[in-house]
């Protein structure tokens, strides 16, 4: 029993995770505006939130249009006249000047309870960078900032955010068996000890599991956040030209090819060396690759090619609460399937030579 | 270094002796162009003929460079590189790969600029060539090391091509890249950090080879 702690751990980790990610709710968002851009004059807008309750808002809703970052904010328009539909639809009435001095507006919605974004709702505009005034006449509301646990809510990733804590985890944990396969394969070479060779070799097999299932939830996530073709019963939508998918594509079918080369291959001892140096050859390509492609070819991925990285400010402490855990319960199952082959295969061995 | 230099003058003797080998590789280049010709004849974009262009490389290369073990099994080879350090053998084996793809790759570039036209107004010829040298170096010096590690199987041609095109597909990349610009006419000095990428992955693939191949060698 005190041996298997970390199995129990892992397993432990893994059901937290499982409970957290989906009941956590995500915090209230903006879903959809209309028209999607302001034009000079009297606007009418219409607003859909997620999980919003604006009917107990009455009278606190305040509607901003700012522009800058951190502590340069400067409002160009507010309004306080805001029609309640229901708890997800307001509407209201906005003004905007003849000229603003930047052309990427946000528009904020705020009341007692939160705060709602929408980034970059311009266009068409005369910018005039030299006009710095400020505009607010508005009311605002006093913030009482009592955060309840819930997990942010992004454009264009709204729900499937949760899927973090499964997607991301599967190829970290294919990292590590694979680095620990590259690691025992050169060992290998040390002393041409059998033993580290089945470690290499049941290493890349429980790599590969992860590898499809990196590859089976990235699909679905980008199936219902990237693209357009969000019905279910539909070829496309399921890969899309990204940096980090080709890399995986790539690595997946590496270690693809080095199980064919080790099942054409008869004597024990040769299978072990030719592996053992193709392995040490691929990794290190692999991980040149890895580092390359992004570079060579855009990623739509976080932190890539303009998008901002989850750690940035996306990573909050909610997310960050259930991201952990899932990492580190994800790396304890996937060392305990290791073991589990690896035992197997010792098992195979020594039933074949006593045959 | 000695035993290195011997050892290209010994391949470039047999490679002369027998010629079917070289004409063969020679063939399939023409012939695969010649069905490119027949199949697109004329490219609007310069980035189609580009990608062709590189597919028909990588393809020439891994034919070519998959002959360069096929013969060690027999007896008599194994016992000249019995005498000889296997480090000197791959490091010879790489040099002759290499002057083998320059020939292959002019051979390429050639054909291709004859038979396909496309927009070549601000193709910038002098970096097309380095780019096509250097990418086609790098192809030529992993798929030597992949071909090492094929020859120790039984079904030689297939298994190379499964192990190599994923392990290839960086520095083909970066070559493609590297072409495209030519094509949108950019300078070396645009290029300069793509060029030194590829040429680190080629050393990087040297080294390792040098490395691993005293392990094949005794496998």
């Amino acid at each position: 029993m005190k041996k298997n702690w970390w199995k129990i751990l892992g397993v432990l980790l893994l059901v937290y995770v499982l409970v957290f990610s989906l009941i956590v709710p995500l915090s209230p968002g903006i879903d959809s505006i209309y028209p999607k851009s302001l034009k000079t004059g009297d606007n009418t807008i219409k607003l859909s939130g997620y999980n919003t309750s604006f009917l107990s808002d009455k009278g606190s809703l305040s509607i901003f249009v700012e522009y800058g970052t951190g502590d340069s904010i400067k409002t160009i328009a507010c309004s306080n006249d805001v029609t309640i539909i229901d708890n997800h639809q307001i509407s209201f009435n906005l003004k905007i000047p003849e000229s603003v001095p930047s052309s990427s507006l946000n528009l904020r919605v705020s009341s007692t309870q939160y705060n709602l974004f929408a980034n970059d709702i311009v266009k068409a505009f005369n910018t005039d960078i030299e006009k710095k005034d400020d505009y607010n006449s508005c009311s605002i509301p006093a913030y009482k900032y009592e955060k309840e646990l819930s997990f942010p809510n992004r454009l264009q990733l709204n729900e499937t955010i949760r899927n973090l804590m499964f997607h991301v985890p599967m190829w970290f944990t294919m990292m590590l068996l694979l680095l620990i396969s590259f690691v025992y394969s050169i060992r290998y070479l040390r002393g041409f000890n059998i033993k580290n060779d089945i470690i290499a070799n049941q290493a890349v097999n429980a790599g590969l599991i992860f590898a499809f299932l990196g590859i089976i939830t990235g699909a679905i996530w980008a199936k219902f956040s990237w693209s357009e073709h969000t019905e279910l019963f539909s070829f496309s939508g399921w890969w899309a030209n990204d940096a980090k998918l080709n890399g995986a594509a790539i690595s997946t079918l590496i270690y693809i090819a080095y199980r064919i080369l080790r099942n054409s291959l008869e004597d024990e001892h040769q299978k072990a060396k030719i592996s053992a140096v193709y392995n040490i050859f691929a990794f290190v390509l692999m991980l040149v690759f890895i580092m390359v492609l992004p570079r060579v070819v855009d990623s739509l991925h976080p932190g890539n090619g303009g998008n901002p990285a989850f750690s940035k400010y996306d990573l909050d402490s909610a997310l960050r609460m259930v991201f952990y855990p899932a990492v580190i319960g994800w790396f304890l199952i996937g060392c305990w399937i290791l073991s589990i082959k690896i035992r197997l295969n010792i098992v195979e061995n020594k039933l074949l030579d006593q045959d | 270094m000695k035993e290195v230099l011997h050892l290209i003058k010994h391949e470039l003797a047999i490679e002369l002796k027998q010629k079917h080998f070289f004409s063969s590789i020679v063939l399939y280049i023409v012939s695969t162009v010649f069905v490119c010709y027949l199949s697109f004849s004329e490219i609007e974009k310069s980035v189609v003929w580009n990608g062709l262009f590189w597919v028909v490389m990588l393809f020439s290369l891994t034919n070519a460079i998959s002959k360069s073990f096929i013969n060690e099994n027999s007896s008599k080879q194994l016992f000249i590189y019995t005498l000889i350090n296997p480090r000197a053998l791959i490091i010879g084996k790489i040099i002759y790969n290499l002057l083998l793809t320059l020939l292959l790759v002019l051979l390429i570039f050639l054909l291709f600029n004859m038979l396909i036209e496309t927009d070549k107004k601000e193709l910038n010829t002098s970096l097309f060539l380095v780019s096509c040298l250097l990418g086609g170096a790098t192809i030529s010096s992993t798929l030597t090391m992949i071909g090492a590690i094929a020859a120790k199987t039984n079904n030689n041609i297939g298994i190379l091509a499964i192990l190599a095109f994923p392990i290839v597909l960086p520095s083909l990349l970066i070559a493609l890249q590297l072409t495209n610009l030519a094509f949108l006419g950019g300078g070396f000095s645009q290029a300069f950090d793509l060029i030194l990428t590829l040429l680190s992955i080629n050393i990087l693939v040297i080294a390792l080879a040098f490395l691993l191949f005293p392990y094949l060698w005794k496998a």
